[in-house]
């Protein structure tokens, strides 16, 4: 036995937060416990039925009865695969009234010929069904499904009392049955709200810790940034500077040479600017796959920049992902690929330019002073307007079609698809991956897996409803 | 919301959570009985003690909730078989009621009793306890069944809750093993992510810096005409080198207030400084904004500037917000004056309860999407990223021939009535 240490109030896990929701990776080690949970409720309702068929009145709803509790436990199993993460708020719903409807069959099945009602198999069955929920569902969601159903249990005990073979206050066998939901579920919400809010504690003192750790780091990482722009700026333009500077007086080749250092610490800066935190981490990775002796070739496809919408969960479960991805054995160094593309607006910049009334025909000419300092190329521009041009005939067709945007134009949809190619049996590569891919499955939807050995290709999806403008 | 609990808390997390789960399993069992023996008392007198002996092990399991202490749980153990045997022997007692010992009534008291095991702090502790419980509150049972008239049957619910709490208990002692190595590297992922971001955030400082100082002075360099520089040249380079040389610029921008370019374009300012501050006597607060500095800093490099609107509201904006508003409209004035070819602005400043707008607008050339991004590093950095770290939003209107407006909407304080 472990003391309470008294903890300080923090703040509350939201309402709709679950163990697997907040945890993937802990909500993973639950998952064992649905199948099990499964077979009890099949095996307990076959062999109640079986040994009980004196009481049975009508056959067809008994095996209906049994049949529906049958699916609503394998609903219950294929809902906490691992691969079908996050455990939905609908499935939990469809399981307890298939669980509900095996009570009612069941019950019409014995009706007035019910001995006893303790020995009913469903209201057990459905105690357990709501059992099972706790990792995977809010506490409050378990405490609505799990009364819902007693009350139902309840009120069929009361109106199968007057049939039942011992004699006593009707109330009673109302509570027996109801007690069989009630203990199960209450169980599971308690369970559900203390994880929650214990990973919820931890989440928030991590956080705080980091962004302390970061802050530390503050100073280090100034200078490193002064440095690396000082020494991008190249070796030559404070020379320059300080030598126009010391003269007093500016030479035409002064001129000349001010106007090609402007252009190239624009190219430069510009090219960094254009560097998003998704080509850092590949540029890392690449580093770290070169000092192991190997010839990386590591490909990012973002000409959109949409990498750069993503919040800090999404960016913490990609780079996670790819980093595993890079550090597998049979990993193929020079098949990495990572796309992002999608519907909807890229995330803002100043590439879009709020055009009130504008048309692209009526091109004013260039002020000549500035033309030098125009440091991306036509193709570049081209390249990027088509861009621009392509993602918005797409949303065009998406909203058009209606297929993903749900509701308004507002809604953006990024598409992630990491490829790589990893020679390893597919059960080494599925265990080493399964963590990953289920925080993936915690901060994305439609997170898909295909793999035509040795390539692996993951995509999912991030739903975007405003933009966001930091690298 | 990715960070997992790490290895070393795993355990004693899911320990506390099945104690919950199993306090509550209890809990509720008992006040089950207690409804059901009080129903039962009103016409069997004799069943009140098993009233008392119930809520008293309700009590217990409270007080052992709150404190979990090994004394109260071994309390709660002995009360409890104490108890179940007490109900047992009453409940059954009852004549012509209860066919056979297995009832669900007489189990609640046993199946609570047998979750006292889920409050162990280890696998092996509470299998240990549940199993402890399960062995007493039967032989406690058992011994009341052959004190009463009904025949024996084995109770199973007390049996398969002992079986699921147990394999449950085990189940969260075993298999968490299995994914050990992933949780520290998506810790690793969420640190790495805080650093880049912070890194990202000096980078887009050190870059709309550079572009203010370093490239700003090329250009204009490059602009000037040959022969002597120009007093104004002259300082904004020494400005420049001082600013640049000075290795902290970046940790020491928040205590700096002068950090932009200084007037490049001197020589070339011909025309009238012309502000529109005639109407009323200027305020200290839009004296001492970084807006007006930018404006009189452009309005040297040559650029007719009209200011319309609430200028005192500047005052609204802290030290860094003001700082970089500043910088911001300078950039866009700067930007009137190397691109729009036209040499008068207007900056228009309104306020609302949260928020401070300023509009710059000139009629100049304008520029289309596809043209601006010879000129993004400007817009972009200096402009745009500078005023979302602020937590405030950019809006451009433009169309070749027809001039360009830039709105800037920064956060502010609140507005005093």
């Amino acid at each position: 036995m472990t003391r309470a240490t008294p903890t300080p109030r923090r703040p509350r896990a939201p309402a709709s937060a679950s163990q697997q929701r907040l945890d993937p990776i802990g909500g993973l080690a639950a998952w064992p416990l649905a199948p099990v949970v499964a077979v009890i409720v099949v095996t307990y309702a076959v062999v109640a039925t079986i040994s009980r068929t004196h009481e049975i009145q009508t056959r067809e709803f008994a095996a209906a009865a049994v049949a529906v509790l049958i699916i609503a436990a394998a609903v219950l199993v294929w809902s906490a695969r691992p691969d079908l993460a996050p455990f939905t708020r609908a499935r939990a719903v469809v399981i307890v009234a298939l669980g509900l409807a095996a009570h009612l069959l069941a019950a019409a099945s014995t009706w007035q010929f019910n001995g006893m009602i303790q020995d009913d198999f469903a209201p057990i069955g459905l105690g357990l069904l709501l059992l099972a929920l706790a990792p995977f569902r809010p506490f409050k969601e378990i405490l609505v499904l799990g009364s819902a159903s007693a009350l139902a249990v309840g009120i069929t005990a009361l109106v199968q009392s007057p049939y039942l073979s011992i004699q006593t206050p009707p109330a009673l066998f109302a509570i027996i049955a109801m007690t069989q939901v009630l203990a199960p579920t209450l169980g599971a919400a308690a369970y559900s709200r203390q994880v929650v809010n214990s990973i919820h504690r931890w989440q928030t003192d991590a956080r705080r810790a980091i962004r302390a750790r970061t802050e530390e780091d503050r100073g280090l990482l100034a200078s490193e940034v002064v440095e690396q722009r000082l020494r991008n700026l190249g070796a030559d333009v404070l020379p320059f500077l300080a030598d126009v500077l010391e003269r007093q007086s500016l030479t035409a080749a002064d001129i000349k040479r001010a106007r090609s250092l402007a252009f190239q610490v624009r190219r430069v800066l510009v090219a960094e600017v254009d560097h998003t935190w998704l080509d850092d981490l590949i540029d890392r990775e690449r580093i770290n796959l070169t000092a192991r002796g190997l010839t990386p070739l590591c490909v990012v496809a973002d000409p959109e920049r949409r990498a750069t919408g993503f919040d800090s969960d999404q960016r913490a479960a990609v780079g996670a992902m790819i980093v595993a991805l890079c550090r597998l054995t049979g990993f193929d160094p020079t098949s990495l690929v990572v796309q992002i593309d999608g519907s909807g607006a890229a995330p803002a910049d100043t590439d879009q330019i709020t055009q009130a009334f504008g048309h692209r025909s009526a091109r004013p000419t260039p002020a000549t002073d500035t033309t030098t300092l125009a440091i991306v190329t036509a193709e570049e521009q081209q390249a990027a307007a088509q861009a621009r041009a392509q993602a918005r005939a797409q949303a065009q067709v998406y909203a058009a079609t209606g297929s993903r945007t749900h509701t308004s134009s507002s809604k953006t949809i990024d598409t992630i698809t990491i490829q790589a190619g990893i020679s390893l049996p597919p059960f080494q590569r599925r265990r080493a991956l399964r963590p990953y891919l289920s925080v993936l499955r915690a901060v994305f939807t439609r997170v898909r897996v295909a793999s035509r050995h040795p390539l692996l290709t993951l995509e999912f999806e991030a739903e975007r409803f405003q933009t966001k403008g930091t690298r | 919301m990715s960070l997992g609990l790490p290895g070393h808390l795993v355990q004693l997390t899911l320990a506390r959570a099945l104690a919950r789960a199993a306090h509550w399993f209890a809990l509720t069992c008992l006040m089950a009985g207690a409804v059901s023996v009080s129903i039962l008392s009103l016409s069997s007198p004799e069943l009140w003690i098993t009233v008392v002996v119930v809520v008293a092990m309700g009590a217990l399991l409270v007080l052992f909730t709150r404190h979990r202490r090994i004394g109260f749980a071994v309390a709660y153990l002995l009360v409890g078989t104490l108890s179940v045997y007490i109900f047992t022997v009453t409940v059954l007692g009852v004549p012509d009621v209860f066919p056979a010992s297995n009832m669900f009534l007489v189990a609640l008291p046993k199946m609570a009793l047998v979750m006292v095991g889920g409050a162990g702090s280890t696998a092996l502790a509470g299998v240990l306890w549940s199993t402890a419980a399960f062995l007493l509150a039967e032989s406690a049972a058992f011994l009341a069944i052959l004190g009463t008239e009904v025949p024996y049957r084995p109770d199973l619910f007390t049996l398969s809750t002992y079986v699921v709490l147990v394999g449950v208990i085990v189940l969260a002692g075993i298999d968490r093993r299995a994914s050990n190595a992933a949780q520290p590297a998506i810790h690793r992922a969420v640190q790495d992510g805080a650093n880049r971001q912070l890194r990202d955030a000096l980078d887009t400082r050190a870059i709309a810096l550079l572009n203010d100082t370093t490239v700003a002075q090329l250009v204009a360099l490059s602009l000037a005409e040959p022969g002597a520089l120009s007093p104004g040249l002259q300082t904004s380079l020494r400005d420049t080198l001082s600013t640049l040389h000075d290795t902290n610029w970046l940790t020491d921008i928040d205590a700096r207030s002068n950090t932009g370019p200084q007037p490049t374009l001197a020589e070339k300012a011909q025309t009238e400084t012309a502000q529109a501050q005639t109407e009323q006597p200027p305020s200290q607060a839009w004296l001492s904004s970084a807006v007006h500095t930018a404006i009189e800093r452009c309005s040297e490099r040559g650029l007719k500037i009209e200011v319309t609107g609430d200028r005192d509201a500047l005052a609204r904006l802290d030290a860094g917000s003001d700082r970089d508003v500043g910088l911001a409209v300078q950039q866009c004035l700067v930007n009137v004056i190397l691109h729009s070819g036209i040499a008068s602005a207007e900056v228009a400043i309104e306020q609302d309860l949260t928020t401070i707008s300023l509009l710059i607008t000139d009629a100049g050339r304008g520029f289309t999407e596809s043209e601006s991004a010879s000129d993004r590093l400007g817009l972009r950095q200096s402009v745009r990223r500078r005023i979302e770290q602020l937590g405030g939003s950019v809006l451009i209107w433009s169309r070749p021939g027809a001039g360009t407006s830039v709105r800037l909407t920064v956060p502010a304080a609140q507005k005093n009535a």
